[in-house]
Protein backbone atom coordinates (compact mmCIF):
# COMPACT_ATOMS: atom_id res chain seq x y z
CA UNK A 1 0.00 0.00 0.00
CA UNK A 2 2.77 2.84 0.71
CA UNK A 3 4.88 1.50 -2.11
CA UNK A 4 1.58 2.22 -4.27
CA UNK A 5 1.27 5.54 -2.65
CA UNK A 6 4.72 7.19 -3.39
CA UNK A 7 4.55 5.60 -6.85
CA UNK A 8 1.50 7.79 -7.72
CA UNK A 9 3.13 10.45 -5.65
CA UNK A 10 5.86 10.55 -7.57
CA UNK A 11 4.31 10.25 -10.93
CA UNK A 12 2.48 13.48 -10.32
CA UNK A 13 5.95 15.03 -9.64
CA UNK A 14 7.16 13.61 -13.07
CA UNK A 15 4.41 14.81 -15.08
CA UNK A 16 4.77 18.33 -13.74
CA UNK A 17 8.04 17.95 -15.52
CA UNK A 18 6.72 19.17 -19.54
CA UNK A 19 8.25 22.63 -18.21
CA UNK A 20 11.67 21.33 -17.61
CA UNK A 21 12.11 20.20 -21.34
CA UNK A 22 14.13 22.58 -23.72
CA UNK A 23 11.97 24.77 -26.74
CA UNK A 24 13.71 22.36 -28.47
CA UNK A 25 12.66 18.70 -27.08
CA UNK A 26 9.44 19.96 -26.63
CA UNK A 27 9.30 20.18 -30.52
CA UNK A 28 10.58 17.09 -31.22
CA UNK A 29 7.76 15.86 -29.51
CA UNK A 30 5.12 18.49 -30.83
CA UNK A 31 6.36 17.96 -34.70
CA UNK A 32 4.98 13.69 -33.91
CA UNK A 33 1.64 14.77 -33.53
CA UNK A 34 -0.27 13.31 -36.39
CA UNK A 35 -2.46 16.24 -37.88
CA UNK A 36 -2.42 19.88 -37.60
CA UNK A 37 -5.41 19.65 -36.02
CA UNK A 38 -3.77 18.09 -33.43
CA UNK A 39 -1.37 21.19 -32.94
CA UNK A 40 -3.66 23.66 -33.54
CA UNK A 41 -5.54 22.22 -30.53
CA UNK A 42 -2.49 22.37 -28.61
CA UNK A 43 -1.86 26.41 -29.03
CA UNK A 44 -4.48 26.64 -26.80
CA UNK A 45 -2.55 24.66 -23.41
CA UNK A 46 -0.46 27.74 -23.19
CA UNK A 47 1.57 30.93 -24.11
CA UNK A 48 4.80 28.93 -24.42
CA UNK A 49 2.95 26.40 -26.92
CA UNK A 50 1.77 28.73 -28.75
CA UNK A 51 4.66 30.77 -29.31
CA UNK A 52 6.64 27.41 -30.33
CA UNK A 53 3.73 26.14 -32.17
CA UNK A 54 2.75 29.36 -34.26
CA UNK A 55 6.87 30.03 -35.05
CA UNK A 56 7.63 29.55 -38.88
CA UNK A 57 10.61 26.87 -37.30
CA UNK A 58 8.35 24.85 -36.16
CA UNK A 59 6.25 24.97 -38.80
CA UNK A 60 8.55 24.04 -41.26
CA UNK A 61 9.76 21.18 -39.29
CA UNK A 62 6.48 20.04 -38.69
CA UNK A 63 6.25 19.33 -42.45
CA UNK A 64 9.67 18.18 -43.37
CA UNK A 65 8.89 15.73 -40.69
CA UNK A 66 5.55 14.62 -42.02
CA UNK A 67 6.92 14.62 -45.79
CA UNK A 68 9.77 12.26 -44.60
CA UNK A 69 7.17 9.58 -42.66
CA UNK A 70 4.23 9.95 -44.34
CA UNK A 71 2.65 7.77 -47.40
CA UNK A 72 3.02 8.62 -50.72
CA UNK A 73 -1.17 9.48 -50.79
CA UNK A 74 -0.65 11.84 -48.02
CA UNK A 75 2.21 13.43 -49.26
CA UNK A 76 0.31 14.65 -52.12
CA UNK A 77 -2.10 16.16 -50.57
CA UNK A 78 -0.16 18.33 -48.27
CA UNK A 79 2.47 19.40 -51.35
CA UNK A 80 -0.61 20.89 -53.00
CA UNK A 81 -1.67 22.59 -50.50
CA UNK A 82 1.92 23.98 -49.49
CA UNK A 83 2.04 25.20 -52.69
CA UNK A 84 -1.02 26.61 -53.51
CA UNK A 85 -1.89 29.97 -52.44
CA UNK A 86 -3.68 31.17 -55.80
CA UNK A 87 -6.90 30.82 -56.58
CA UNK A 88 -8.08 31.50 -60.28
CA UNK A 89 -11.32 33.14 -61.13
CA UNK A 90 -12.83 32.32 -64.43
CA UNK A 91 -15.48 35.14 -64.62
CA UNK A 92 -14.56 38.63 -63.69
CA UNK A 93 -14.48 39.17 -59.75
CA UNK A 94 -16.69 41.74 -57.67
CA UNK A 95 -13.99 44.09 -58.40
CA UNK A 96 -16.32 47.01 -57.27
CA UNK A 97 -17.12 45.44 -53.54
CA UNK A 98 -15.68 46.78 -50.14
CA UNK A 99 -16.22 43.93 -48.49
CA UNK A 100 -13.52 41.01 -47.87
CA UNK A 101 -13.50 38.35 -50.16
CA UNK A 102 -13.46 34.76 -48.30
CA UNK A 103 -12.48 31.75 -50.41
CA UNK A 104 -14.02 28.37 -48.95
CA UNK A 105 -14.26 30.14 -45.62
CA UNK A 106 -10.23 29.70 -45.22
CA UNK A 107 -8.29 31.20 -42.36
CA UNK A 108 -5.14 31.53 -44.46
CA UNK A 109 -3.57 33.73 -46.87
CA UNK A 110 -3.90 33.32 -50.46
CA UNK A 111 -4.50 35.55 -53.37
CA UNK A 112 -7.52 35.09 -55.84
CA UNK A 113 -6.39 35.96 -59.40
CA UNK A 114 -8.55 37.31 -62.61
CA UNK A 115 -6.34 37.56 -65.71
CA UNK A 116 -8.24 38.93 -68.97
CA UNK A 117 -7.14 39.38 -71.99
CA UNK A 118 -7.90 43.37 -72.87
CA UNK A 119 -6.94 43.06 -76.39
CA UNK A 120 -3.78 40.97 -78.32
CA UNK A 121 -0.49 41.46 -76.29
CA UNK A 122 -2.17 43.11 -73.58
CA UNK A 123 -3.38 41.48 -70.11
CA UNK A 124 -5.14 42.55 -67.05
CA UNK A 125 -3.82 41.05 -63.60
CA UNK A 126 -5.91 41.66 -60.94
CA UNK A 127 -4.74 40.62 -57.67
CA UNK A 128 -7.07 40.22 -54.61
CA UNK A 129 -4.80 39.32 -51.42
CA UNK A 130 -6.69 38.24 -48.36
CA UNK A 131 -3.74 39.57 -46.18
CA UNK A 132 -4.48 43.64 -47.51
CA UNK A 133 -8.31 42.56 -48.39
CA UNK A 134 -8.20 44.63 -51.04
CA UNK A 135 -8.41 44.73 -55.35
CA UNK A 136 -5.21 45.72 -57.38
CA UNK A 137 -4.94 45.70 -61.03
CA UNK A 138 -2.32 46.23 -63.32
CA UNK A 139 -1.81 45.93 -67.11
CA UNK A 140 0.82 44.60 -68.86
CA UNK A 141 1.87 44.51 -72.64
CA UNK A 142 4.68 42.54 -74.93
CA UNK A 143 4.63 39.65 -76.53
CA UNK A 144 4.90 37.78 -73.33
CA UNK A 145 0.96 38.74 -72.78
CA UNK A 146 -0.63 35.84 -75.00
CA UNK A 147 -1.39 33.18 -72.96
CA UNK A 148 -1.67 30.01 -75.52
CA UNK A 149 -2.07 27.06 -72.34
CA UNK A 150 -2.95 26.59 -68.78
CA UNK A 151 -1.85 29.14 -66.55
CA UNK A 152 -0.28 26.61 -63.89
CA UNK A 153 1.17 28.24 -60.45
CA UNK A 154 4.51 26.60 -59.19
CA UNK A 155 6.49 28.11 -56.91
CA UNK A 156 4.51 31.14 -56.18
CA UNK A 157 4.54 31.92 -59.99
CA UNK A 158 2.23 31.85 -62.23
CA UNK A 159 2.85 30.44 -65.27
CA UNK A 160 1.91 30.12 -69.16
CA UNK A 161 2.99 29.66 -72.39
CA UNK A 162 2.94 32.65 -75.13
CA UNK A 163 2.32 30.63 -78.21
CA UNK A 164 5.48 31.07 -79.97
CA UNK A 165 8.58 29.95 -78.12
CA UNK A 166 8.66 31.01 -74.50
CA UNK A 167 6.89 30.25 -70.66
CA UNK A 168 6.17 33.39 -69.07
CA UNK A 169 6.67 33.36 -65.14
CA UNK A 170 4.73 36.09 -63.28
CA UNK A 171 4.44 36.88 -59.76
CA UNK A 172 1.35 39.13 -59.70
CA UNK A 173 2.05 40.04 -55.91
CA UNK A 174 5.38 41.42 -56.84
CA UNK A 175 3.40 44.71 -58.55
CA UNK A 176 4.07 47.16 -56.32
CA UNK A 177 3.01 49.71 -58.06
CA UNK A 178 0.19 52.42 -56.55
CA UNK A 179 -1.33 53.24 -59.87
CA UNK A 180 -4.28 51.04 -60.41
CA UNK A 181 -3.27 50.89 -64.60
CA UNK A 182 0.55 51.73 -64.82
CA UNK A 183 1.58 49.31 -67.78
CA UNK A 184 4.21 46.57 -66.73
CA UNK A 185 5.79 43.33 -68.09
CA UNK A 186 3.78 40.28 -66.41
CA UNK A 187 7.55 38.82 -65.63
CA UNK A 188 10.46 36.87 -66.81
CA UNK A 189 10.48 34.47 -69.29
CA UNK A 190 12.14 31.08 -70.46
CA UNK A 191 12.85 29.66 -73.78
CA UNK A 192 10.68 26.39 -74.35
CA UNK A 193 12.43 23.27 -75.39
CA UNK A 194 13.26 23.02 -79.16
CA UNK A 195 10.24 22.65 -81.24
CA UNK A 196 11.70 20.65 -84.20
CA UNK A 197 10.93 23.20 -86.55
CA UNK A 198 7.46 23.33 -85.89
CA UNK A 199 7.03 19.50 -85.57
CA UNK A 200 6.17 19.89 -81.94
CA UNK A 201 3.99 21.76 -80.38
CA UNK A 202 2.88 22.43 -76.33
CA UNK A 203 0.49 20.79 -75.71
CA UNK A 204 -0.24 21.04 -71.83
CA UNK A 205 1.45 22.42 -68.87
CA UNK A 206 1.39 21.50 -65.31
CA UNK A 207 3.35 21.10 -62.26
CA UNK A 208 4.54 17.73 -60.33
CA UNK A 209 6.88 17.84 -57.30
CA UNK A 210 7.40 21.91 -57.29
CA UNK A 211 8.82 21.88 -61.13
CA UNK A 212 6.56 23.34 -63.83
CA UNK A 213 6.15 20.65 -66.18
CA UNK A 214 5.40 20.52 -70.72
CA UNK A 215 4.21 18.04 -72.97
CA UNK A 216 5.16 18.66 -76.65
CA UNK A 217 3.59 16.47 -78.69
CA UNK A 218 4.26 15.28 -81.89
CA UNK A 219 1.60 14.39 -84.64
CA UNK A 220 1.07 10.85 -86.02
CA UNK A 221 2.32 10.72 -89.54
CA UNK A 222 3.21 8.52 -92.09
CA UNK A 223 3.58 5.65 -89.75
CA UNK A 224 5.11 7.34 -86.82
CA UNK A 225 3.34 7.18 -84.37
CA UNK A 226 2.27 10.29 -82.34
CA UNK A 227 4.17 10.74 -79.20
CA UNK A 228 4.24 13.13 -75.99
CA UNK A 229 7.26 14.32 -75.07
CA UNK A 230 7.63 15.54 -70.99
CA UNK A 231 9.92 17.98 -70.26
CA UNK A 232 10.50 19.58 -66.59
CA UNK A 233 12.31 22.89 -65.92
CA UNK A 234 14.66 22.17 -63.70
CA UNK A 235 16.11 25.72 -63.22
CA UNK A 236 14.33 28.99 -64.50
CA UNK A 237 17.56 31.00 -63.46
CA UNK A 238 19.52 28.72 -66.04
CA UNK A 239 16.66 27.75 -68.33
CA UNK A 240 17.41 24.04 -67.86
CA UNK A 241 15.21 21.72 -69.38
CA UNK A 242 15.17 17.93 -68.60
CA UNK A 243 13.13 15.06 -70.79
CA UNK A 244 11.81 12.87 -68.27
CA UNK A 245 9.67 10.88 -70.32
CA UNK A 246 8.77 9.62 -73.81
CA UNK A 247 5.20 8.60 -74.05
CA UNK A 248 3.68 6.88 -77.58
CA UNK A 249 -0.14 7.36 -77.84
CA UNK A 250 -1.97 4.86 -78.95
CA UNK A 251 -2.34 4.13 -82.86
CA UNK A 252 -5.97 6.45 -83.52
CA UNK A 253 -7.37 4.10 -86.20
CA UNK A 254 -6.31 0.38 -84.30
CA UNK A 255 -9.52 -1.29 -83.64
CA UNK A 256 -8.60 -2.38 -80.66
CA UNK A 257 -8.01 0.63 -78.90
CA UNK A 258 -11.82 2.48 -78.65
CA UNK A 259 -9.85 5.39 -77.23
CA UNK A 260 -10.94 8.45 -79.78
CA UNK A 261 -8.83 11.12 -78.50
CA UNK A 262 -6.61 11.35 -75.20
CA UNK A 263 -6.36 14.51 -73.16
CA UNK A 264 -3.67 15.31 -70.43
CA UNK A 265 -5.69 16.91 -67.48
CA UNK A 266 -3.15 17.19 -64.95
CA UNK A 267 0.51 15.77 -63.15
CA UNK A 268 0.34 13.68 -60.07
CA UNK A 269 1.53 16.20 -57.74
CA UNK A 270 4.52 13.93 -56.33
CA UNK A 271 5.12 10.70 -58.67
CA UNK A 272 6.76 11.81 -61.68
CA UNK A 273 5.55 9.07 -63.58
CA UNK A 274 2.23 9.51 -63.30
CA UNK A 275 -0.02 12.03 -65.41
CA UNK A 276 -3.54 11.94 -65.51
CA UNK A 277 -5.85 12.01 -68.75
CA UNK A 278 -9.40 12.43 -70.00
CA UNK A 279 -10.21 9.80 -72.99
CA UNK A 280 -13.17 10.39 -75.29
CA UNK A 281 -14.48 7.03 -76.24
CA UNK A 282 -18.07 5.23 -77.33
CA UNK A 283 -19.37 5.04 -73.76
CA UNK A 284 -18.24 8.92 -72.64
CA UNK A 285 -15.27 10.44 -71.11
CA UNK A 286 -13.03 8.16 -69.32
CA UNK A 287 -10.78 9.31 -66.37
CA UNK A 288 -7.24 7.75 -67.25
CA UNK A 289 -4.21 7.18 -65.21
CA UNK A 290 -1.41 6.85 -67.11
CA UNK A 291 1.89 4.96 -65.69
CA UNK A 292 4.53 7.01 -68.36
CA UNK A 293 7.10 5.11 -66.56
CA UNK A 294 5.50 1.31 -67.84
CA UNK A 295 3.51 2.61 -70.48
CA UNK A 296 0.19 1.34 -68.29
CA UNK A 297 -2.73 2.80 -68.65
CA UNK A 298 -5.67 2.64 -65.88
CA UNK A 299 -9.46 4.28 -66.28
CA UNK A 300 -10.14 5.15 -62.80
CA UNK A 301 -13.14 6.93 -63.01
CA UNK A 302 -15.78 7.95 -66.47
CA UNK A 303 -18.00 10.70 -67.01
CA UNK A 304 -20.65 9.30 -69.15
CA UNK A 305 -21.95 10.35 -72.25
CA UNK A 306 -23.78 13.76 -73.14
CA UNK A 307 -20.60 15.89 -71.50
CA UNK A 308 -19.17 16.81 -74.83
CA UNK A 309 -16.86 19.11 -73.59
CA UNK A 310 -13.41 17.82 -71.71
CA UNK A 311 -13.44 17.87 -67.82
CA UNK A 312 -11.72 20.50 -66.03
CA UNK A 313 -9.34 19.64 -63.93
CA UNK A 314 -9.52 22.08 -60.29
CA UNK A 315 -7.25 20.93 -57.38
CA UNK A 316 -8.82 20.39 -54.52
CA UNK A 317 -6.88 20.46 -51.53
CA UNK A 318 -7.40 19.50 -48.24
CA UNK A 319 -6.57 22.44 -45.52
CA UNK A 320 -2.92 21.07 -44.09
CA UNK A 321 -1.43 23.51 -42.58
CA UNK A 322 -3.28 27.13 -42.34
CA UNK A 323 -1.24 30.53 -42.77
CA UNK A 324 -2.70 32.59 -39.95
CA UNK A 325 -3.87 36.07 -41.67
CA UNK A 326 -3.86 37.94 -38.30
CA UNK A 327 -1.51 37.56 -35.38
CA UNK A 328 -2.51 37.71 -31.72
CA UNK A 329 0.19 39.77 -30.19
CA UNK A 330 0.81 38.12 -26.78
CA UNK B 1 22.96 -8.39 -11.00
CA UNK B 2 26.16 -9.16 -12.07
CA UNK B 3 27.62 -8.03 -16.30
CA UNK B 4 29.89 -10.92 -17.83
CA UNK B 5 31.95 -10.16 -20.61
CA UNK B 6 31.50 -12.37 -23.19
CA UNK B 7 34.04 -11.83 -26.36
CA UNK B 8 36.89 -10.24 -23.99
CA UNK B 9 34.86 -7.01 -24.96
CA UNK B 10 36.04 -3.90 -23.28
CA UNK B 11 34.29 -2.86 -20.24
CA UNK B 12 33.16 1.23 -19.60
CA UNK B 13 32.06 2.50 -16.22
CA UNK B 14 29.71 5.14 -16.20
CA UNK B 15 28.94 7.37 -13.38
CA UNK B 16 25.58 8.85 -13.00
CA UNK B 17 25.18 12.48 -11.05
CA UNK B 18 24.01 10.39 -8.43
CA UNK B 19 26.97 9.10 -7.64
CA UNK B 20 25.61 5.31 -9.22
CA UNK B 21 28.10 3.37 -11.03
CA UNK B 22 27.19 0.82 -13.99
CA UNK B 23 29.75 -0.90 -15.48
CA UNK B 24 28.80 -1.81 -19.54
CA UNK B 25 30.44 -3.12 -22.83
CA UNK B 26 31.90 -0.20 -25.24
CA UNK B 27 29.43 -1.30 -27.80
CA UNK B 28 26.26 -0.82 -25.44
CA UNK B 29 28.15 2.50 -24.08
CA UNK B 30 28.74 3.82 -28.19
CA UNK B 31 25.00 3.42 -28.95
CA UNK B 32 25.40 6.94 -27.04
CA UNK B 33 27.11 9.43 -29.49
CA UNK B 34 27.99 11.78 -26.55
CA UNK B 35 29.73 9.01 -24.82
CA UNK B 36 31.19 7.61 -28.21
CA UNK B 37 32.92 10.72 -28.70
CA UNK B 38 34.69 10.57 -25.38
CA UNK B 39 35.17 7.07 -25.53
CA UNK B 40 37.63 7.96 -28.68
CA UNK B 41 38.57 11.35 -26.85
CA UNK B 42 40.46 9.13 -24.48
CA UNK B 43 38.19 10.03 -21.85
CA UNK B 44 37.03 6.44 -20.74
CA UNK B 45 41.05 5.06 -20.09
CA UNK B 46 41.31 6.72 -16.29
CA UNK B 47 38.22 5.80 -13.80
CA UNK B 48 34.44 6.89 -14.83
CA UNK B 49 32.56 8.82 -17.07
CA UNK B 50 30.80 11.13 -15.08
CA UNK B 51 27.17 12.21 -16.61
CA UNK B 52 26.28 15.16 -14.53
CA UNK B 53 22.77 15.22 -16.12
CA UNK B 54 21.45 11.81 -15.61
CA UNK B 55 20.23 10.26 -12.26
CA UNK B 56 20.68 6.26 -11.71
CA UNK B 57 17.27 5.81 -12.39
CA UNK B 58 17.61 7.28 -15.83
CA UNK B 59 20.46 5.65 -16.60
CA UNK B 60 19.64 2.54 -16.12
CA UNK B 61 16.56 2.94 -18.27
CA UNK B 62 18.71 4.09 -20.89
CA UNK B 63 21.08 0.99 -20.79
CA UNK B 64 18.41 -1.49 -20.79
CA UNK B 65 17.90 0.15 -24.39
CA UNK B 66 21.24 0.40 -25.63
CA UNK B 67 21.61 -3.13 -24.38
CA UNK B 68 19.06 -4.34 -26.66
CA UNK B 69 19.83 -2.10 -29.40
CA UNK B 70 23.49 -2.78 -29.50
CA UNK B 71 23.18 -6.87 -29.79
CA UNK B 72 19.93 -6.90 -32.30
CA UNK B 73 20.65 -5.97 -36.05
CA UNK B 74 18.80 -4.64 -38.56
CA UNK B 75 16.91 -8.02 -39.46
CA UNK B 76 14.52 -7.78 -36.25
CA UNK B 77 13.54 -4.67 -36.88
CA UNK B 78 10.17 -5.69 -35.59
CA UNK B 79 10.85 -7.41 -32.81
CA UNK B 80 12.65 -4.78 -31.99
CA UNK B 81 9.95 -2.11 -32.60
CA UNK B 82 7.79 -4.41 -29.93
CA UNK B 83 10.41 -4.73 -27.03
CA UNK B 84 10.41 -0.60 -27.83
CA UNK B 85 7.18 -0.70 -27.05
CA UNK B 86 6.73 -2.40 -23.86
CA UNK B 87 10.12 -0.90 -22.95
CA UNK B 88 8.96 2.74 -22.55
CA UNK B 89 5.30 1.59 -21.17
CA UNK B 90 7.68 -0.11 -18.77
CA UNK B 91 9.92 3.28 -18.20
CA UNK B 92 7.04 5.55 -17.96
CA UNK B 93 6.53 3.60 -14.88
CA UNK B 94 9.78 3.76 -13.11
CA UNK B 95 11.17 7.53 -14.21
CA UNK B 96 9.25 10.39 -15.96
CA UNK B 97 9.63 10.05 -19.53
CA UNK B 98 10.66 13.71 -20.01
CA UNK B 99 13.84 12.78 -18.03
CA UNK B 100 14.24 10.23 -20.21
CA UNK B 101 14.06 12.28 -23.22
CA UNK B 102 16.25 14.94 -21.75
CA UNK B 103 18.81 12.33 -21.03
CA UNK B 104 18.86 10.65 -24.67
CA UNK B 105 19.05 14.23 -26.03
CA UNK B 106 22.15 15.01 -23.98
CA UNK B 107 23.73 11.28 -24.70
CA UNK B 108 23.00 11.82 -28.41
CA UNK B 109 20.74 8.52 -28.71
CA UNK B 110 18.59 9.57 -31.94
CA UNK B 111 16.38 6.02 -31.45
CA UNK B 112 15.93 6.57 -28.03
CA UNK B 113 15.04 9.97 -28.74
CA UNK B 114 11.89 9.37 -31.51
CA UNK B 115 10.90 6.89 -29.28
CA UNK B 116 10.10 8.71 -26.19
CA UNK B 117 9.06 11.71 -28.39
CA UNK B 118 6.47 10.00 -30.02
CA UNK B 119 5.15 8.02 -26.95
CA UNK B 120 5.14 12.07 -25.47
CA UNK B 121 3.05 12.74 -28.57
CA UNK B 122 0.68 10.13 -28.53
CA UNK B 123 -0.09 10.81 -24.85
CA UNK B 124 -1.35 14.32 -26.65
CA UNK B 125 -3.39 12.68 -29.11
CA UNK B 126 -7.33 12.67 -28.78
CA UNK B 127 -7.16 15.18 -25.74
CA UNK B 128 -8.38 18.34 -25.61
CA UNK B 129 -6.13 21.28 -24.63
CA UNK B 130 -7.60 21.27 -20.97
CA UNK B 131 -6.84 17.49 -20.46
CA UNK B 132 -3.31 17.62 -22.03
CA UNK B 133 -2.73 20.81 -19.15
CA UNK B 134 -4.11 18.50 -16.29
CA UNK B 135 -1.85 15.31 -17.44
CA UNK B 136 1.57 17.48 -17.25
CA UNK B 137 0.40 19.95 -14.64
CA UNK B 138 0.81 22.66 -17.26
CA UNK B 139 -0.59 26.32 -15.79
CA UNK B 140 -3.17 27.63 -18.19
CA UNK B 141 -2.32 31.35 -18.70
CA UNK B 142 -4.25 32.67 -21.13
CA UNK B 143 -7.15 34.98 -20.42
CA UNK B 144 -10.59 34.21 -21.69
CA UNK B 145 -10.09 37.06 -24.13
CA UNK B 146 -7.10 35.61 -25.43
CA UNK B 147 -8.18 32.24 -25.58
CA UNK B 148 -10.65 33.61 -27.58
CA UNK B 149 -8.35 35.01 -29.83
CA UNK B 150 -6.96 32.11 -30.28
CA UNK B 151 -9.96 29.86 -31.02
CA UNK B 152 -11.08 32.58 -33.65
CA UNK B 153 -7.69 32.81 -35.40
CA UNK B 154 -7.41 28.78 -36.17
CA UNK B 155 -11.37 28.44 -35.63
CA UNK B 156 -11.56 25.23 -38.26
CA UNK B 157 -9.38 22.86 -35.75
CA UNK B 158 -11.96 23.90 -33.28
CA UNK B 159 -15.26 22.77 -34.85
Amino acid sequence: MGVRQSTEKSKQAMLGAMDTLSEDLLMEILVQLHTPKEVILCKLVCKRWYTLISSPCFIRHFITYHNQHSTVNDNALRECEWSSSFVFLSQSPPYDEKGEYIVNGAAYRYWVLCITEKESHMLQIRVYSSETKKWKAYNSTGKECEISSKVVSCNGKLHWYNGMDMIVASDPRLCTSTDEYETTSPGEVVPVPDLEGGLLHVRFQGRCGGFLRLILERDCVDQVLGAWFVWELKDFKTSEWSLEHKVLLPEPHREDVALQSILPLAFHPTNGNSVYLSGLCTVGTLILCCNMEEGKLEAIGSIGVGYNYGPDIFPVVRRWWPTVVSRLNI
Amino acid sequence: MSITTENNEKMITLMSSDGEEFVVEEAVAAQSQTIKHLIEDGCSTEGSIPLPNVTGRVLSEVIQYCKKHSSSDDKEEKELEAWDAEFVKAADDHVALTDLMMAANFLDIKGLLDLVAQTLANMITGKSPEEVRRMWNIKNDFTPEEAEKVRKENQWAFE
